[in-house]
């Protein structure tokens, strides 16, 4: 089989009769994922899905009455921890100042990798981890060494960024990891929420991946 | 975009501190979340 495979892909090329068609097919099955799991196809979503924030940006501009962290309004409270709710946050390079840089704390599931990769084209940096705990004492390792990361971040003068609700708690309502970064760190969080217009449509089309479960249930 | 008030957590907050904290940040981001979303409808 590995003869096969090192001929690289064969498809039409390849001899007929029932070799060369099983050979075809169990090449494509060796490769399909490894593909769908690859550096290339992950990009190339992660572009079309920061080209889709791009147009956002475009088309939405900033409402009236708008805060903007561009303008040196804030500047007296950075560098800050900038805290969004799950969700919201996808906007977040739309309307960030472009030159002004910025460390974002990304869960470690599989697709908040796509997240991590589209907020690379707009040079923001991504620390993967969660500040998730259950209690104020116990932090798993994970979320301290991103928690440290984004504190050494600040302390080098950066705004960093994180996503105030629990990957698996409760919805809009704001975990303990973000607080004891602002203890440790002694700077301020900068509670920020993003809205447009097409919320609704945004909502609909795929913000909630299946591993985390923002969904409205009733209590 | 809104941005809520600016919320200082003291170097040595205790548990209770951190709850009260906690629970400061939630009330401002569902306020800064409705203040979003009134500033971008009111435009229609």
């Amino acid at each position: 089989m590995e003869q096969d495979l090192a001929k690289g892909p064969a498809s039409d090329a390849a001899p007929k009769g029932r070799g060369g068609r099983r050979t075809t097919k169990t090449f494509w099955r060796k490769i399909r994922e490894p593909l769908a799991q690859s550096r290339f196809v992950k990009n190339a979503i992660a572009s079309l899905l920061a080209q889709f924030v791009r147009l956002v940006r475009l088309t939405s501009p900033l409402v009236a009455g708008s805060a903007r962290f561009s303008g040196g309004a804030y500047a007296e409270f950075e560098p800050g921890i900038i805290a969004l709710w799950h969700g919201q946050h996808l906007l977040t390079p739309a309307y960030y100042p472009k030159r002004k840089p910025l460390v974002a704390m990304v869960s470690r599931s599989a697709d908040a990798e796509l997240n991590a990769l589209m907020l690379e084209k707009f040079g923001i940096e991504a620390v993967r981890g969660s500040g998730g705990r259950d209690n104020a004492r116990h932090l798993d390792k994970g979320g301290a060494k991103a928690l440290i990361a984004l504190k050494k971040s600040l302390t080098a003068g950066k705004n960093v960024a994180m996503i105030a609700d629990i990957p698996h708690g409760t919805p809009r309502d704001a975990g303990l990891g973000i607080v004891l970064l602002a203890r440790l760190s002694g700077r301020p969080l900068l509670p920020v929420a993003i809205a447009t217009s097409r919320r609704k449509v945004l909502e609909k089309a795929g913000t909630r991946p299946p591993s985390t479960c923002h969904s409205a249930v009733p209590r | 975009m809104t941005i809520g008030e600016p919320i200082f957590v003291a170097a040595d907050a205790d548990d209770a501190e951190m709850e009260r904290k906690r629970q400061e940040i939630t009330t401002a981001l569902n306020a800064a979340t409705a203040e979003a979303y009134r500033l971008v409808d009111g435009r229609r």
